[in-house]
């Protein structure tokens, strides 16, 4: 099955599962309210992916202008270092966070804000000497 | 890394756009290009040199050799 055809079967199923979100919290209560504006947002987020799956299929320029949008080269460098900055801000945010939060003694919190980072440099660095063997 | 991306594609009447489409990239890409905001990598740096019938060195300015 073609990638295309893929996404919209994911995105389709992610739409009936926020409908049915939906409903289990409106019609038969089953649910807090929160999953009822999950659901909503699963649905909304579906229709605009199929709506540009559409397009796409339907509209050779839409097309053309999407495929260089995600193959152009500078546009993949952009959001690597936006996901490079990303992770490197992250962190640091994370540790003052984990500071001030002790220091106000939300233990908890901190301690979770800490496991969080802690992971993070543990992915990281696991992911480096991956990387390093293969490249 | 300077380049003469601008000029040689002046020189043959070829605007950013055309370029861009020609390359199978982004417009902004191109822009970036000659104004030195982005180096290029070896693939596309090689397309472009393809593309102009030019060696990669008549077009990218390795900088230590301007020294």
């Amino acid at each position: 099955m073609n990638k295309v055809k893929v996404k919209t079967v994911e995105y389709t199923l992610f739409g009936i599962l926020g409908i049915g979100m939906f409903i289990l919290t409106e019609v038969f209560k089953s649910l807090n309210t929160f999953w009822s504006g999950m659901g909503i947002g699963f649905v909304i987020l579906s229709a605009i992916r199929l709506i540009q799956i559409y397009r796409y299929q339907n509209d050779d320029s839409y097309a053309e202008k999407v495929n260089i949008q995600n193959g152009d080269e500078r546009n993949k460098f952009i959001a690597e270092k936006a996901r490079s900055m990303t992770f490197y801000y992250f962190i640091i945010i994370g540790w003052i966070s984990m500071i001030v939060l002790m220091v106000l003694d939300y233990k908890q919190v901190s301690s979770i804000i800490g496991y969080t980072i802690c992971m993070q440099l543990v992915i990281y660095w696991l992911s480096y000497l991956w990387l390093k063997q293969k490249y | 890394m300077k380049n003469r991306l601008e000029e040689i594609r002046n020189e043959r009447g070829i605007n950013q756009e055309v370029l861009a489409k020609d390359l199978s990239v982004s417009r902004q890409t191109i822009s970036s290009l000659e104004n030195g905001r982005y180096n290029p990598s070896i693939i596309l740096a090689f397309k472009i040199a393809r593309y102009f019938s030019m060696a990669i060195e008549d077009i990218f300015i390795y900088e230590e050799d301007l020294k």
